[in-house]
């Protein structure tokens, strides 16, 4: 996991530290004045943390990569209404959540229309599909999650986030934060159920 | 407490880790490119402070550039080139006068490395153009990569191409010969945009000819290697 950008120490007037870097209350400052290596800075400092969980909810490559861009740009042209009581990781991280949550819905409402059109198939086509192998059905388990519970499963258990850091990025308390991953181990240990027991 | 308070077992988590959606390697260029655009048609400008220092923290590569006005991305591209295309003159003409002439120790090390560590503790002008050059054709890399996601190839993308690929030539020919890496780097990165240059933009063809010259690059490493070339220079 990405570490975050040290506290600023002994820095100069310029903002810049022993090594160079700049602390990123100046790079923020820096990029409201239109100060572009700014927002570059502020962009390889956060794209790998961001990407990655990005992904890890839309599972496509480029459906990642249109969220990510999104994100960081939205971010950007909204500096001015970022007032510094949380990191800048957090607030990005809320932003990237919401514009994933959202496009992921639009995404899904076309599928469900096209799908539409699938359903006139003859029910014997239907029953075809072949039975689902196990890892299939790990993925439909963890896919038919409700998104708020998948999000908080994903950042937690696979992404390693803190309670701390899902409650900040999706605005809601912490407690509701365990709340939703108490709920969604419970659905997926619900949905697997004999799956589960090649395991536990 | 509950069961489901506590973690998932082990294993199906470690399955789901590496199964679930796994991250592939993060597209940054390709990404940065496209937020650049948009900052642009925002017109985002880059201010005229004092020389600005970055830290890759991510690549362990430190740039050095003083920055311009950008009014947009290719229009930054365009100034970042034609600066360029003004320090390789000024940097291939010092060259020239101060290269300096072979001395017995150091051809009795029997190795290119003394001259290298010189040059590197001592940027001469010549590496110095080098690597402004080098950071240009980074920017300019990752618009021919996003161009190609878009299967089109834009006519100035295709002239920044042949601009570029005019100032790597006059590299090659004035490298110094006791800089083997920076003269396969050239070489590869020559390959590279003549190959951009060639493409016939607007055929049916274009797509899979960028992509063909872009995977040429990533075999090669390039974007890696101007990065490490460029960022230990500007770390002396």
């Amino acid at each position: 996991m990405k570490k975050e950008r040290n506290p600023p120490l002994d820095r100069n007037e310029d903002g810049h530290d022993r090594d160079g870097l700049l602390d990123e209350e100046t790079l923020i400052r820096r990029a409201r004045e239109g100060d572009e290596r700014a927002y570059r800075e502020l962009y390889d400092a956060h794209v790998d943390r961001i990407y990655r969980l990005v992904y890890r909810m839309a599972g496509e490559e480029e459906l990642a990569r249109d969220f990510t861009q999104e994100a960081f740009l939205r971010a950007f042209r909204r500096l001015d209404q970022f007032r510094g009581d949380a990191a800048f990781s957090t607030w990005l991280h809320s932003v990237a959540v919401s514009v994933a949550l959202n496009g992921l819905r639009k995404v899904d409402r076309r599928r469900e229309r096209e799908r539409g059109l699938d359903d006139v198939a003859p029910i014997a086509v239907r029953q075809a599909r072949p039975e689902p192998d196990l890892k299939d059905r790990l993925r439909e388990a963890v896919d038919g999650l409700p998104d708020i519970y998948r999000t908080v499963f994903l950042m937690h258990d696979l992404e390693g986030y803190k309670h701390k850091e899902i409650a900040e990025a999706m605005d809601v308390a912490v407690g509701t934060s365990k709340a939703r991953l108490f709920r969604a181990r419970e659905k997926l240990r619900e949905t697997l159920g004999e799956a589960m027991g090649e395991y536990v | 407490m509950n069961a489901n308070d506590e973690p998932l077992d082990e294993e199906l988590l470690r399955r789901l880790k590496g199964g679930y959606n796994p991250p592939p390697e993060v597209p940054r260029d390709e990404m940065w490119a496209a937020i650049r655009a948009g900052l642009a048609e925002d017109g985002v400008e880059t201010a005229p402070e004092e020389q600005v220092v970055r830290l890759d923290a991510h690549r362990g590569a430190r740039q050095t550039s003083a920055p311009g006005r950008v009014s947009g991305a290719r229009w930054g591209l365009w100034v970042t080139a034609a600066a360029a295309a003004a320090v390789l003159l000024l940097g291939v003409g010092l060259g020239r006068m101060t290269a300096p002439v072979p001395q017995g120790p150091v051809a009795a090390t029997g190795g290119s490395e003394a001259p290298e560590v010189a040059e590197r503790t001592n940027p001469g002008p010549m590496r110095q153009a080098a690597a402004r050059h080098l950071q240009g054709t980074e920017t300019f890399l990752s618009l021919v990569k996003s161009d190609a996601r878009t299967g089109e190839l834009s006519p100035e993308v295709q002239r920044l191409a042949g601009g570029l690929l005019t100032q790597t030539r006059l590299f090659l020919d004035a490298a110094p010969e006791g800089d083997p890496e920076l003269r396969r780097l050239m070489e590869d990165l020559e390959l590279v945009l003549a190959q951009v240059v060639s493409v016939e933009a607007g055929s049916p063809g274009t797509a899979s000819e960028l992509n063909l010259a872009l995977d040429g690059m990533d075999r090669r490493e390039v974007l890696p290697r101007i990065r490490t070339w460029s960022g230990g220079l500007a770390g002396t």
